[in-house]
């Protein structure tokens, strides 16, 4: 019997433990966080665009980037902010064409608040939703008890799905 | 836009007969099942007893144990070890007899055998993962923690029997503890302080590499004892991490040996400040009871000083504390340290805070402020602040609860400046922390079974108090619109579940009881029966132990509202709200007037469209036209004209009627039938916002019992003379309706959030406009 091995990438950045970015909790959690994050999809059959909006809570993406990249990371300072979180949503926030083609995502940009932050990107769909599949592993690599909800909505259906660590890609829409 | 609304012509107004009654049918062997969402939630609830009455107040027989402690505790600095020991009286006031009793080991929860280590599924390695990580992984695999108990005697120094059961601990007693007696017995033990920053939990040490210095924040540390109830007994399910501390009350005094250079923040009230205090220290603590502002005890000048010091020896620090379920405290030398009295409502309290100068200017600002604001809301909506202190300590824990002390995260950046984000969340978790002395400090929920009687509380008075700190606060919780894509999403359990079995324990247990309580208080009840009823909830089961019926039967009792449904679907089902306006119909009564009636239908035939094919026939030339002698009668007869004999039978129906009958018939009214569908499934307020042809609104609010015979399909009448545009569902966002594409007749588009930010892009910001320079980056 053999086991599959994989590489572990590890992140060649030791990120200080006395850095800022790590003081920074999920406002008013307590002992307990909010590891969630909801996503809206909604198929824009004129434009042939999959709408994705991503609500998440602007700590945790800060603390998620601060760790990726070793500096700390502030969501109001766009410019350095926006590029990290383009790489990082490429690679968590994966789409599968029919073909099992990955599909790129498209940025469109962000609203930070200080309650919610919100990721807008699109994703080419010529073919429709049909034989799409999503892995949605934004902040699994932060917290292990991260859920991530995603509503699809194609031609007035609606599709609820849920991502928890361990789970790798589902069909977007129920065939 | 009536012509969308269906029209309907009645004659049903005056009509007085009776329908004959319908035809018998053959019952349907399948009957369908409708589910009552209004069945009584008695047959789920205890059965009310003496102990718990009917109308949720403690019953005649109401009962509970105490623990009194009195406790030495040495903290060692260099190896970041606890040592103590502990004298415990326990009071037996239930009416059973007592041969062991349990006490809880919080600590070993961080064995390497331990449950919680066990039981800890395996970690995401996809991706990228820091070094940092792996880090952690390992020094928590080599951490050696937990509690290692030392001795366990009985009064007289007698060792007694004792059993580890993971994280609980049993005491054999030499004789059975009698209803109404008291025992004595002492434990010894030590511990090694986690480094909070690898292996976090509610408690722990900061290392601050720079300074080599350590804070410490020290919480489930003494061995205490379980709590035994009238509900569950002993409550000794074990610690697993999420569901926190079911404890008892009692009186506490506490010896806190520290190195002389340490200041310590505690639970209770000092009683040897000449002994550790200096004598400029205590003459700006007398300042700080009377002042209006925060005055510093341990200035950022003296903190820094104290920073590069060495101790000399050690100073032991006395506290006591009346009428508290647990006691933590926190110690370190890098402390500053401010201070203001302030009068809760008759109370002297006196708010402190302590933080080391990574906290600044953060801290010296907000975070004095925040205790005192907390006090003064939460007591208005429960009871006045008991205590005669509130702390709020920063540290490398995010937010954590104790009686009269909190340990508070969020900081600045290095370089001083700060995000409105951590701003906000230092606000926000404070006044969460500090108001967790309410709920379950004082009003002593069993946070191990229920989460979120303590949490969902807390966050629902935790907006409150941020609504009222400034206008528009970003309050995370509780916004109607923001629990809609978690009470829309499948995987949830209701809110009744275990705390150890919750999902997604923040949406769960802090934001939908929390946004359930809004909706209550400002759809449902309306504030002033919502906060009396609330209010008697909070006075009848402080200092005592409360349980989920008392709190749901309280909330009706003072209400007056029967609200099983409103319990039954939001914290039984994982159930959302979903509304739709399937359609509106008008119904006109004919008034028998055939001037009216025959005109009206006339009016509504002369809009009917011209087909294609009948416009292009209109032109060819008719054959009646050319031969005249071919038109009869019914070439000119039209039903719809009024003929005299229509006039003669009007006459004569007139003279049917009573006078008021007939005034009715001239009313000229509309009945609109509004059809409503319950999509979601939990029932709620139904909230219609009518708009008339004339521009002018109505709002009407309807109680949910409207769903009462059929909570999947029902329908509302809507009687006037004018006549009705558009019909809205929930204009204000307060019911929680997840889908808003459906809360308008005729349908309107709703843009979704993401193209309305498409649509904006590229346009300047309100600041670029307002200021066409760019403002300098904040610096405090």
């Amino acid at each position: 019997m053999k086991f599959a091995v994989y590489i572990l990438s590890l992140a060649l950045v030791v990120v200080a433990s006395g850095l800022p970015v790590a003081h920074v909790v999920s406002a008013a959690a307590a002992a307990h966080k909010f590891h969630t994050s909801f996503t809206v999809a909604d198929y824009n059959a004129p434009e042939r665009s999959l709408q994705i909006t991503l609500r998440t809570f602007p700590d945790d993406l800060e603390k998620v980037l601060g760790r990726r990249s070793g500096k700390a990371v502030r969501l109001d300072r766009k410019k350095v902010t926006e590029p990290l979180l383009v790489a990082y949503l490429q690679e968590t926030f994966r789409l599968k064409n029919a073909k099992g083609e990955t599909v790129k995502l498209n940025w469109v940009g962000m609203d930070a608040g200080v309650d919610s932050a919100w990721l807008y990107f699109e994703a080419h769909l010529p073919e429709g939703c049909a034989g799409v599949e999503l892995s949605n592993q934004f902040m699994f690599d932060l917290y292990d008890d991260q859920i991530n909800l995603v509503n699809v909505k194609q031609g007035g259906r609606k599709h609820a799905l849920t991502f928890k660590n361990g789970d790798r890609f589902q069909p977007l829409a129920p065939r | 836009m009536l012509t969308k609304i269906t029209r309907s012509v009645v004659l049903a107004v005056l009509c007085l007969a009776f329908a004959p009654a319908a035809a018998t049918t053959v019952l349907s062997q399948s009957k369908p099942r409708p589910s009552d969402k209004f069945r009584q939630l008695e047959e789920i609830l205890p059965t009310p007893n003496e102990q718990r009455a009917a109308s949720g107040a403690p019953g005649r027989s109401y009962w509970q144990q105490r623990a009194d402690y009195r406790i030495n505790v040495e903290l060692d600095d260099v190896n970041q070890r606890v040592t103590a020991s502990e004298t415990i009286t326990y009071h037996n006031h239930s009416p059973d007899t007592l041969s062991y009793l349990w006490l809880q080991l919080d600590q070993n929860i961080w064995r390497q055998d331990s449950d919680a280590n066990l039981t800890q599924t395996a970690p995401n390695l996809d991706g990228r993962v820091p070094l940092s990580q792996i880090e952690n992984m390992l020094h928590a695999r080599s951490f050696e923690g937990g509690y290692r108990i030392t001795a366990v005697r009985d009064a007289r120094g007698a060792p007694l029997k004792h059993t580890i059961v993971k994280t609980m601990m049993r005491v054999d007693l030499s004789q059975p503890l009698a209803p109404g007696a008291s025992v004595a017995f002492s434990v010894d033990w030590n511990y090694n302080i986690n480094d909070e920053r690898k292996i976090s939990g509610r408690t722990g040490y900061e290392f601050f590499p720079k300074d080599g210095n350590y804070l410490y924040q020290i919480a489930q540390w003494f061995p205490r004892m379980a709590a035994y109830n009238d509900v569950s007994g002993w409550q000794h399910k074990q610690f697993l991490g999420a569901g926190e501390f079911t404890l008892e009350f009692g009186n506490y005094r506490v010896s806190i040996t520290v190195p002389d250079d340490h200041v310590v923040a505690s639970t209770g009230v000092l009683q040897n400040p000449n002994a550790v205090l200096t004598p400029v220290q205590r003459a700006r603590l007398e300042q700080a009871r009377t002042a209006k502002n925060p005055v510093l005890i341990v200035t950022p000048a003296e903190a820094l000083a104290n920073e590069s010091h060495k101790p000399t020896g050690k100073k032991t620090w006395v506290y006591h504390a009346d009428n508290v379920r647990d006691f933590a405290f926190a110690s370190s030398r890098k402390f500053i340290w401010d201070a203001q009295g302030h009068n809760v409502e008759g109370n002297r309290v006196l708010a402190m805070s302590y933080y080391p100068k990574e906290g600044n200017p953060l801290w010296e600002r907000y975070s004095t402020h925040a205790i005192i604001h907390t006090l003064n809301v939460y007591s208005r909506y429960s009871f006045t602040y008991p205590y005669p202190i509130a702390i709020s300590v920063n540290g490398s824990i995010g937010g954590m609860e104790y009686p009269m002390i909190c340990f508070n995260g969020p900081r600045p950046e290095e370089d001083g400046t700060y995000s409105a984000l951590v701003k906000y969340g230092l606000i926000s978790v404070i006044i969460h922390e500090v108001g967790h002395n309410y709920f379950p400090m004082i009003v002593n929920s069993d946070e191990r079974q229920w989460t979120w009687m303590d949490e969902g509380l807390n966050s629902f008075l935790q907006y409150l108090s941020e609504q009222e700190w400034e206008e528009n606060y970003p309050s995370r919780r509780m916004s109607p619109q923001n629990i809609r894509e978690y009470m829309a999403s499948a995987d949830q359990v209701p809110i009744m579940t275990n705390s150890e079995s919750i999902r997604q324990l923040g949406n769960n247990a802090y934001m939908k009881p929390a946004t359930a309580l809004n909706v209550l208080r400002e759809t449902i009840l309306g504030r002033e029966l919502f906060d009396f009823a609330f209010k008697q909830y909070a006075q009848r089961w402080k200092f005592k132990r409360p349980m989920p019926a008392d709190f749901f039967r309280t909330m009706e009792d003072a209400s007056g509202v029967d609200l099983d449904w409103f319990w039954h679907g939001w914290f039984y089902t994982i159930d959302h709200v979903d509304i739709s306006i399937e359609r509106v119909r008008l119904f006109q009564p004919l008034t028998g007037n055939p001037e009216l009636d025959k005109g009206a239908l006339m009016k509504e035939r002369g809009e009917q469209p011209q087909t294609l094919t009948q416009e292009r026939n209109q032109a060819l030339p008719k054959r009646v036209d050319e031969f005249p002698s071919l038109r009869d009668f019914y070439n000119t007869y039209d039903a719809l004209v009024v003929t005299e004999r229509d006039r003669e039978q009007y006459r004569q129906f007139l003279q049917t009627l009573t006078p008021r009958e007939r005034e009715l018939l001239q009313t000229g009214l509309n009945f609109y039938v509004v059809d409503l569908k319950n999509i979601g499934g939990l029932v709620s307020p139904v909230i219609l916002d009518i708009e008339y042809a004339d521009g002018t609104h109505e709002l009407m609010r309807i109680p949910a019992e409207i769903w009462r015979y059929n909570s999947t399909e029902t329908s509302k009448l809507i009687m006037t003379n004018k006549e009705v545009r558009a019909v809205s569902l929930d204009p204000r966002l307060e019911t929680t309706d997840v889908d808003i594409a459906n809360n308008s007749f005729p349908r309107r588009p709703v843009k979704s959030r993401f193209q309305l930010f498409k649509e904006g892009q590229g346009q300047p910001n309100p600041m670029q406009l307002e200021h066409k320079q760019p403002s300098p980056a904040p610096t405090q």
